[in-house]
């Protein structure tokens, strides 16, 4: 089994995708499924990132593949729970990954803020 | 049956969009498929009471999704043989469409690619090497006859007589060749990877290209420069090969692994 420190650093992944970062970004709430998922996104962004079914799954696909997120089995109760949803939770590469992210676009703001790009939050 | 799914049934949008999601590839739709639907009646629920052009609007969006998500969709479950056929393919038809003088070439390029993809699809069979080889050989040839055909007739109406059996038989024996000696050949230079290959098949085919300028078959100023691109490129893909393999040799460093999974 391969261990945590074969993983490649987070930084050699940046930037990434705006629909990566948003799913990854809904995620850091907890466990969801895809149509939360993109809700969550819709809403976060004030409807700029519009993702279709196919997007948002071909997005979770690679994310599963590159160990982003994992797929979850805890299912909520019975009366609430569909059997053809599927839950997605972030993994711990996943959260480095994005708080790697988070940072560097922290960065850029902080430099746009500088050179008065933006006004001071 | 919940609420989204009476609503999606009876106005049909669920058949529409299962026959669309048919689209994708065989792997990503048996693992996708029936949450893209449950999405899919989940969202035409909502918009289904906004009327007419929020529907129209929801399709839009969704037919938008499937074309720009398709292509990718089908080209990461390709084997690299076939996806290197394909982006030479790609290649082939820009070639026709930029400029009739790179024809040859187009035509060329595309039948060793359409042989290679065959090639690709008969190899799992159960059909063995010999009966394999030549399904693919004939299904290239094909591909050859039909693209010259394409040429002849719809795109360079009466002008264009620069093919013939030579042209078939050189690319029937470069296919066999690279077919034949490239499982060995890996083994014996593990630098040579299959987009290097295929630039060898690629240069062979320039080379016979201007082999024909050179005899007077055709004049060919855009061919010697596609000629010269294909060479530099070919040569910077084999030494970086060659590179690749000594620098690992010494593991020096170590290559980002996107496939590797947390413990």
């Amino acid at each position: 089994m391969k261990t945590a420190n074969a993983l490649p650093d987070p930084e050699t992944l940046l930037p990434l995708t705006p629909a990566v970062f948003n799913i990854l970004l809904a995620l850091a709430e907890g466990e969801k499924h895809g149509y939360a998922i993109m809700c969550d996104v819709e809403e976060a962004t004030d409807g700029s990132v519009r993702m279709g079914p196919g997007t948002l799954y071909g997005s979770l696909d690679r994310m599963l593949k590159a160990g982003l997120i994992e797929e979850s089995e805890n299912r909520p109760i019975e009366a609430q729970d569909d059997e053809r949803r599927r839950y997605y939770r972030l993994s711990e590469f996943g959260l480095r990954l994005l708080k790697a992210e988070a940072s560097r676009l922290s960065k850029a703001v902080r430099l746009a803020r500088a050179r008065k790009i933006l006004s001071p939050a | 049956m919940s609420n989204q799914q009476i609503l999606a049934h009876e106005s049909g949008a669920d058949r529409w969009y299962c026959g669309l999601i048919k689209l994708y590839p065989g792997a990503f739709r048996e693992r996708y498929a029936t949450e893209m639907l449950r999405i899919f009646e989940e969202s035409w629920s909502r918009v289904s009471d906004r009327g007419a052009i929020a529907r129209w609007r929801y399709w839009l969006h969704v037919l938008f999704d499937l074309i720009r998500t398709l292509p990718g969709e089908w080209l990461a479950a390709m084997p690299l043989p076939t996806k290197v056929s394909s982006l030479v393919i790609g290649i082939a038809v820009s070639l026709c469409v930029i400029d009739h003088q790179w024809l040859t070439i187009a035509i060329w390029l595309f039948s060793c690619a359409f042989m290679t993809v065959c090639w690709t699809l008969i190899r799992p069979s159960r059909l063995g090497l010999v009966p394999s080889l030549l399904l693919a050989g004939a299904l290239g040839w094909s591909g050859f006859w039909i693209t010259n055909l394409l040429a002849k007739f719809i795109i360079l109406g009466s002008h264009y007589h620069r093919t013939n059996t030579a042209d078939h038989l050189s690319v029937m024996v470069a296919m066999f060749v690279v077919l034949f000696c490239k499982e060995p050949f890996k083994a014996r230079y593990p630098g040579w990877t299959s987009r290097s290959i295929l630039s060898a098949l690629c240069m062979i085919g320039i080379v016979l290209a201007q082999l024909k300028i050179i005899s007077g078959g055709t004049n060919g100023a855009g061919t010697q420069i596609v000629m010269a691109s294909f060479l530099f490129s070919t040569s910077v893909s084999i030494v970086t090969g060659q590179l690749a393999v000594i620098w690992r040799s010494q593991d020096h460093v170590r290559k980002p692994d996107f496939k590797t999974r947390p413990a």
